[in-house]
Order: structure tokens, then sequence, then C-alpha cells
């Protein structure tokens, strides 16, 4: 699912409160059938700048989040090294974060989240400080990543490609206050030839005008 | 890199600092201010009898615990401090009301508590330091990003997690910049605890002697004071980087702190003109220098005066020429591809103020000369005027590299006239020496600019006779300057040991031609820098040791 709306309208906020940083005011949140209270152990979330901690490496950052859990350190070590290994970073594991590119952080906030074995990841943003090629390049692994694991993804993005090409899904949401206007079946996403097909642009050209009129 | 930018703006600041007390020393002529080499031969003195040291570990060991303690106490406090909303609430109205009373006044209250022991010092010393650092880490935790938190938080982290994986390592650079920035402070205060009711310590050893008006000894204290500072303020930094590796990097891609403003300002223009002038090459010029003062020392007394205003005059000449030359080239380096990354090309000066530069080393020269004898300094005019020459030769004859040459082989017959008060033809095979070598190794320079120079009518001798001829001409000036370096041996009847030196120069000479070759003209720049700053040594150490040992075996 892809949520897209203009700023300010509580895309981030949703987000927060899907992921149980922040406590909502109204309604409830269920999962599975579950009641959501504080942050839960099958949802994973990267933040808009990725949340990588400068002070470590990109090991110790990808294996934050299982230290964090009491994974053992073996188990750690495989898993690290499997994620880093797929997501082409194998290089870089002795790299504080300064000095990677923005797309190579991305993947290493990817494989924090993945270590976790998540159900649900949420992602805010997680490309908009990318340029168009790492970004496409980027968009594909993530959808490889999505079919492998079974996840199912959320993700608050504004760039209405990127929406159409990542969503089955499309949450369109109006300006203040915020609500939701529209939630746009959009099943023919999830490849990567995608792009070129003519019900991309229309399903592109179909959210552009609902997102013009908000 | 940066170490060495480092080791080079100390180098540079020192050569500052010892500079204008001398001529403050001069100004005031007075035993109070006793010129930099007197002190510094005090202290070299001083630092070879136990009870320097004693002092010297007893205020090193006062104020070393009072960090370690102070340290200990406030960065976990800190990090409470600022982690905690409602800690903060409560605490921090209370540090930021004690906060600009000076802690020394509670000096009298200290002693009548703790006594007149070594307690009391470190206590005073620690509270004052305890609070800088508390602040200082305190304001670090307030400025982390929320980010982090939620990135964590997200992952179920506990408070404990986020203290040991956010909160520490980044409260940590903050705590180790303020230890750096207290050692001042640290320093201040021991003094002020040192300088009465003690018998101990670096302190107690200035008032001492200024009781006594031993006032060369009060310098000796104080030169002690500074090295102990200065050592502290480097391990600091030492630490800060091998702690928080991640700072080193943020570093090189902002080279400088924002905190540090002004003095590092003025520090960073130094590098910037040092580097203009390859300052480092000087120091390499600089043993020509020497070598010619160990040979004019057999019939002419030195004395440290006259060593000083000849390094002085070698400093200001060398860089009024390299300033000179950089300046009347920036035209032609500019086009050049290797050389408009100079710093006037670059734009990173302004030509205004390497003007001034060379303004103020040539002052430097002639008032250096002045200071050696009126003859010197008559002569230092004609010196300057061939110095400056030199830069424009290129545009007219091949000769630039011998007029080069000639430019430097003067220092010898200068340091001659200087000591001796008149020439010898002795000398003047050293210049020989001196001239042949420096011409040979130009000619190998100027081939990496042989197309540039063809383009631009520029002359030199591999643009006018080709690459392999002027490979031929540069041997054959390193033969001779071999030959004439060899001859020292007899002319001044030097010990054998002098010639095992030659021989190895001569392999370098070799060496360096190895390493260059017609068409892979690439390794000219490590061949020029390495092996000529390591021949310059050689020809000092050689000349030194064939001095000294003349006469023994």
């Amino acid at each position: 699912m892809a949520i897209i709306g203009p700023s300010g309208c509580g895309k981030t906020t949703l987000l927060y409160i899907l992921a149980g940083l922040t406590a909502h005011v109204m309604g409830t949140v269920m999962v599975n059938g579950k009641h959501l209270k504080g942050p839960s152990r099958d949802t994973s979330f990267i933040l808009q700048d990725f949340g990588l901690l400068p002070w470590k490496t990109v090991w110790q950052n990808v294996c934050l989040g299982m230290k964090l859990r009491g994974v053992s350190r073996k188990d750690q070590k495989s898993t690290a090294e499997a994620l880093l290994e797929g997501l082409g970073l194998a290089g870089h594991r002795d790299y504080y974060p300064t000095r990677l590119s923005g797309g190579e952080k991305q993947r290493v906030a990817i494989a924090r989240v993945l270590a976790l074995k998540p159900k649900i990841l949420l992602m805010d943003e997680p490309f908009s400080s990318l340029d168009t090629f790492s970004r496409e390049k980027l968009q594909n692994t993530l959808l490889e990543i999505r079919e492998l694991n079974r996840l199912t993804m959320i993700i608050v993005t504004h760039s209405i490609e990127e929406a159409v090409f990542l969503g089955n899904k499309i949450m369109v949401m109006s300006q203040r206050p915020a609500q939701v206007k529209a939630i746009v079946a959009n099943p023919n996403a999830g490849h990567p030839s995608y792009r070129s097909e003519d019900t991309f642009f229309a399903t592109c050209r179909k959210i552009r005008e609902m997102v013009e009129e908000t | 890199m940066n170490s060495t930018r480092t080791t080079f703006s100390y180098i540079l600041s020192f050569a500052l600092v010892i500079l204008v007390w001398k001529v403050a020393a001069m100004g005031v002529s007075s035993p109070v201010l006793p010129p930099p080499e007197e002190a510094l031969h005090a202290f070299m003195a001083s630092a070879s009898t136990m009870m320097f040291w004693k002092h010297f570990g007893i205020s090193a060991y006062r104020v070393i615990v009072s960090i370690v303690v102070a340290w200990c106490l406030a960065f976990p406090a800190g990090i409470i401090i600022g982690y905690s909303r409602r800690i903060d609430m409560i605490i921090s109205p209370m540090i930021f009301m004690t906060y600009p009373i000076p802690k020394v006044v509670l000096l009298p209250v200290i002693l009548l508590l703790f006594g007149l022991g070594d307690f009391s010092k470190i206590v005073l010393i620690g509270i004052i330091l305890f609070f800088q650092i508390l602040v200082a880490t305190r304001d670090g935790v307030k400025s982390i990003d929320e980010k982090y938190y939620d990135s964590l938080l997200s992952m179920g982290a506990t408070d404990w997690d986020i203290i040991r994986e956010v909160v520490f390592p980044a409260a940590l650079p903050h705590s180790f910049t303020a230890l750096r920035i207290t050692t001042g402070t640290a320093i201040s205060v021991l003094f002020f605890v040192e300088s009465f009711a003690t018998t101990s310590g670096l302190g107690y050893m200035i008032m001492d002697s200024w009781a006594r008006a031993a006032y060369t000894e009060i310098f000796v204290g104080i030169i002690g004071m500074s090295i102990l500072g200065l050592a502290l303020y480097e391990t600091f930094r030492y630490l800060e980087r091998k702690v928080c590796p991640w700072r080193a990097i943020e570093g090189e891609k902002r080279d400088e702190e924002p905190t540090a403003t002004s003095v590092t300002h003025v520090l960073s223009r130094i590098v910037i003109y040092a580097r203009m002038i390859k300052f480092s090459h000087t120091v390499f010029a600089l043993p020509f220098a020497l070598a010619s003062l160990v040979l004019v020392w057999r019939i002419a007394p030195l004395d440290s005066n006259t060593v000083f205003w000849v390094i002085m005059a070698m400093v200001g000449s060398r860089s009024a020429a390299m300033g000179f030359n950089r300046y009347a080239d920036a035209a032609i380096d500019s086009k050049n591809e290797r050389t408009a990354v100079r710093e006037l090309p670059a734009g990173t000066i302004s030509r205004h103020d390497v003007a001034i530069f060379i303004v103020v080393s040539s002052l430097l020269f002639v008032g250096s000369a002045a200071m050696l004898s009126l003859l010197c300094f008559w002569l230092s005019f004609p010196v300057l005027l061939i110095l400056f020459f030199y830069s424009y030769t290129k545009r007219f004859t091949w000769l630039s590299h011998i007029i080069l040459g000639f430019g430097i082989s003067l220092v010898p017959m200068a340091v001659w006239v200087a000591v001796a008060g008149t020439l010898s033809p002795r000398i003047a095979v050293l210049s020989l020496f001196l001239m042949t070598y420096i011409a040979g190794f130009d000619i190998l320079y100027a081939c990496q600019d042989i197309d540039f120079d063809r383009q631009e009518k520029l002359y030199s001798i591999p643009a006018v006779f080709g690459i392999k001829n002027a490979l031929r001409v540069s041997t054959l000036l390193h033969i001779v300057s071999v030959l004439f370096l060899a001859s020292l041996y007899w002319i001044f009847a030097l010990h054998p040991v002098f010639l095992a030196f030659v021989v190895v120069i001569a392999v370098l000479f070799f060496i360096e031609h190895r390493l260059v070759e017609p068409d892979d003209l690439e390794k000219i720049n490590i061949a020029f820098y390495h092996i000529n700053s390591v021949i310059s040594v050689l020809l000092f150490v050689a000349i030194l040791a064939g001095e000294l040992l003349r006469g023994v075996l």
C-alpha cells in the first residue's frame, strides 16, 4: 500500500501511530485482529532519513535491532552477512554511515529492518533523497524483497510515480483536516516492467487529478 | 594528511612565537624578558635535573587526577540530566545559577575543609572542570536528533538500550571537546593553587624563581607548564579520535570544527601561505645553511644569536623568493594544468595578500642580515634582486636552471660572509656543488612541463633541446656535483667518514635518475621530494660528522 497526499496532511503521523510510537488520540489500531499497544515485534519502521546511527559501522547498524531483541551473536552474524551480501554491501561492512552514498544508506537501513524478520514494513519517504537511477533500482530491489519475504509494506511518498509503481492500493489523503480521500486499487503493480505499461501511465494520471483537486 | 597538517601548523606557530618573543626581548632589553634561546637553553639544562621533573610530575599528577575524577562524575551526570526531562527541570536551573560564579573564590573554604595538601588542590581544579564537562555533556545530549530515539523505539528499545546505543556515544565527543577546551582553564587553576601554601609543582617553581629574581628560571617554569598543557590537549585530541572514530571521518569532510574559529582561521591562513611557498622545502634547504655554519665554525666562533639570525635570514629569503616566483608567474601557472592548483592561480589567496607576504618576508631577510653585520645588510639587497630576477629568466633563456642553482648556491657564501666577514674560495666549492645539484634536478622538474613550455614559448633545457638531451645534461651536472662534493674532503681536511656519506649521496643521485625515464615522467615528483630531502639532510650530517670526527681517528 502506498500513501500519498499534500505536505502536512499527517502521513508521517499515521505511520508513527501504526508503528506504535505515537499514542493515537481517537480510534484503535488493529493488527491481525489484535489491539496495538506500543511498538510491535512484527512491525518495522524505516524513518525518513533512515535513522542510521553515525557512531556505528554498517555492520553494527545492521546488527543493532537483533542486539536489542537479544538474538545470539552467532545468529546476528549469519543474518547480517547474508543481508549485506544480498544488498551488495559486503565490502562496506566496516564503514561509518557518513562515508556512504544516499542509496547505500537506504540499503543499510533496509538490511537493518529485514534482520528483524518483520511482517509489516513501514517506510517514510524512503527514496526522496536519491537520484532517479538509484531510486528506480532500489524500488526494484524493494519489490524483490517484498516477494521473497511476503511482507506487507506501507510506504509514504510524495512521488505519484513511486506510489503507483509500488502500491497495490494507493491511499490518497486530503489537505487539513486530513481525511482519506480515496483508496485506489492498482492490481498490476509489483513488476519492474510495469513502469512502461499503459495502465501505469493511466493510473498516474488518475492519481494526479485526485491530488490536484485536494 | 590531517596529522601532517597539524604537525606543520605546530612547527609554524612555534617559529612564530619564538620570533615574536625574540623581537620583544630585544625591544624590552631587560633581564625580566630573556631572549628565547637563553630561556630554551636554561630549560634544556633544567630538563636534565631530577628537581625539574619532580615539580613537573607533581603538577601533572594534580591536574590529571582532577581531570579524570571530574570526567568520571560529570559525564554520567550530564547524560542523566540531558536524557531525563524531569531531572533536567529540577537540576538545570541550579547549575545555570551557579555556573557563572567563579569557583576559584572557594579556595579558602576548600583549604579550611580539606587542608593544605594535594587533596584540596585536586578538589578545586576538579570542581571547575566538573561544571564545564557537565554542561557540555548535557547540551550534547539535548542536541541529539529525535529520529535516533524513534528509530530505536520502533525496534522495541528500552530506556537503558537508548542510553547505551544512542545517548552515550552521541555525548562522548561533546565531553571530549569540553575536556580539550578546559585544558587551558585546568592549567590556569593549577598555577593558582600552586602559587602559595606549597613547595612543589611548576607553579611553585615559577613563584619561587620570581621571589629570587631568577628571571630565566621563571621561563623554565612557564615552558614546563606550556608543555604540560600542550601534552594534555593533544592527548585528549588523540583519545577523541580513538574513542570516536566516526568523528574523524566527519572531520575530514568538514575539515575544521565549527567551534574552533579565529585561532584555526589564522593557522589555516598560515598553512596556505606555507603551502604556497613550499615552506616544507625551506626546512629541507636549511641543512645547506647549517652545513655551512659547521664549516665556518672552524675559523670563527659561533654564538646562538648568529645561528638564530642565519636561520631567520634563510627563512625570510626563501619565503620572499618563492612568494615572488608565484606572484610573477601567476598568469603562467593558471594556464598549466600541473600548477593551476597552486594557491594564487586557484584563488585561495589574493594577489594583494601575496604582495604583503613578499614584503614581510623580504623585511625579515634584510632585518636578519642587519642583525648579523652591516656588510650583510648591504649585501642583502643585491641578493634579493638576484632571487627575484630568477623568476623572469625562463622567459628569455634556457639557462634559467643555472640561475636558480646560483641563487641557492649563495647560501654557503652568505653564511661565510655573515660569520667570518670575508669570502673564501674554499666555501665556493660547496656553492658549486649546490648550483650543479639544484640546476640538475630543476631540469628534471622542467621535463614535466615540456609541452606547456613549448606552447607558451618559455625557455627550458627540455623545451629547447628535447627530453633525452635534457636528461643527459642533468646526469652530467649531477656527476660534476658529486665530484665537487667529494673534493670538500680534501679542501677542508674532513674525516674519511665524510666520503662514506658522499658515496651514499651518489647512490641516491643514481636512483633518482633511474626513476626518471624519458617516457615515464610520473615519478619525478616522488624522485624530487623524498630523495632530495634525504640528500639535503645527509649533506648536513656528512659535513657535521666529517668535522666533528676530524683528528679523532
